[in-house]
């Protein structure tokens, strides 16, 4: 009697064994990573952005030229307006006008400019960010790895799986060319 | 075997051109470098002055004497030579490297002209802080059975401290950023040929 209740209580206990060792082995392996401080922490991002924030501050600078050379027209204008013939100053407005339409088109066009390369710089950098991520994810074996987002699709992880440093730190090393 | 005549700690020298190509063309020889974005993989690879020699004997039927050999010699080891490569990883892609991302003849015909005539704008060599435009940039027909587009890099070797070098590709077609790619000085003199 005492023999079969000790090996039904062996069976048992190798059953559960098992049965927890096959949950372990078959649960997927997953981690998350904290999209912003990934993306804002990448050096590809911080040299990239100073880079284009260089370019950003040229070509505004050229925009602030034209706009204070208009300035300049318009106060010469106010002042010598009143001495002027009525067909002088139709001109001089008409001139004036002319200007600021050139400036407005030329701000325009600059705006348009900062947003398509804004637009192009990001776009490569997640690129590289994506592709990392995809060879990080394989080389460690994840099932699944997961970023927050602001508009809040993970509410919640344990720090234990939290992969952000040293993806962020491979990331790095792999911008770097190492 | 027998083409590795001798080891040291820091050299290898070869008799035998196609193990020595192996040896410099291995991942584990550090003049290889790679790196794969949005499905397409760069790699770039140093060419070591003792490869080229070879190579332009064979072409040029140059006999493997002394003098040639010291002429060719003093003429490559004022330059880091660099093979650039670039093909698509994600096979499903319907396009080629050339057509990707272009949907009209306008763009398609600036791509290959950027391809042919600028690419030296978009390649740079780093040493430290100080930057280096490339002194030749030769870009190869595009292989169309394998998809592969091949550009040569030459860069003049600057005086200074070169322990590391660092390559800068910053694509202008494919959305690839800003890529560098580090090598240590050290392994260009790694391997050696015997004539």
């Amino acid at each position: 009697m005492n023999k079969i209740y000790f090996l039904t209580t062996i069976t048992a206990i190798i059953i559960s064994i098992l049965s927890l060792v096959y949950t372990h082995l078959t649960r997927p392996k997953l981690a998350y990573v904290r999209s912003q401080e990934l993306i804002y922490g990448y050096t590809g991002t911080i040299e990239a952005r100073k880079e284009f924030d260089e370019k950003k501050e040229k070509w505004q600078a050229n925009a602030d030229t034209l706009r204070a050379e208009f300035r300049r027209s318009l106060d010469i204008y106010n002042k010598q307006s009143n001495a002027m013939s009525e067909p002088e100053n139709k001109k001089r407005q008409k001139a004036l006008a002319e200007q600021e339409r050139q400036l407005m088109n030329y701000e325009n066009a600059i705006n348009n400019k900062i947003k398509e390369e804004d637009q192009l710089m990001m776009q490569g950098i997640l690129n590289q960010i994506n592709s990392f991520i995809e060879e990080y994810g394989k080389k460690n074996n994840y099932d699944i790895l997961l970023g927050t987002t602001v508009s809040g699709s993970l509410l919640y992880g344990r720090k234990g799986i939290d992969v952000t440093q040293d993806l962020l730190e491979k990331l790095n090393e792999n911008y770097n060319g190492k | 075997m027998l083409s590795v005549l001798f080891t040291s700690c820091t050299k290898t020298r070869f008799n035998d051109f196609n193990a020595y190509k192996t040896a410099i063309f291995s991942k584990e020889s550090g003049l290889i470098k790679e790196k794969t974005v949005n499905g397409i993989k760069m790699t770039i690879k140093y060419l070591p002055a003792d490869y080229l020699i070879r190579e332009d004997m064979v072409k040029n039927n140059i006999i493997a004497d002394k003098k040639n050999t010291d002429s060719l010699r003093s003429s490559y080891s004022k330059s880091y030579y660099f093979l650039f490569s670039i093909r698509q990883t994600d096979n499903g892609s319907k396009k080629d490297l050339l057509t990707r991302d272009i949907f009209n003849e306008q763009d398609y015909l600036a791509k290959k002209y950027i391809l042919e005539f600028r690419m030296n704008e978009f390649f740079r060599l780093k040493i430290s802080d100080q930057v280096y435009a490339p002194v030749l940039v030769h870009t190869e027909n595009h292989d169309e059975f394998r998809d592969i587009i091949n550009i040569h890099l030459l860069f003049p070797i600057e005086n200074g401290n070169k322990d590391e070098v660092t390559i800068v590709y910053d694509d202008p077609f494919w959305n690839l950023g800003k890529n560098n790619f580090l090598f240590e000085t050290a392994n260009f003199t790694k391997y050696t040929l015997n004539y």
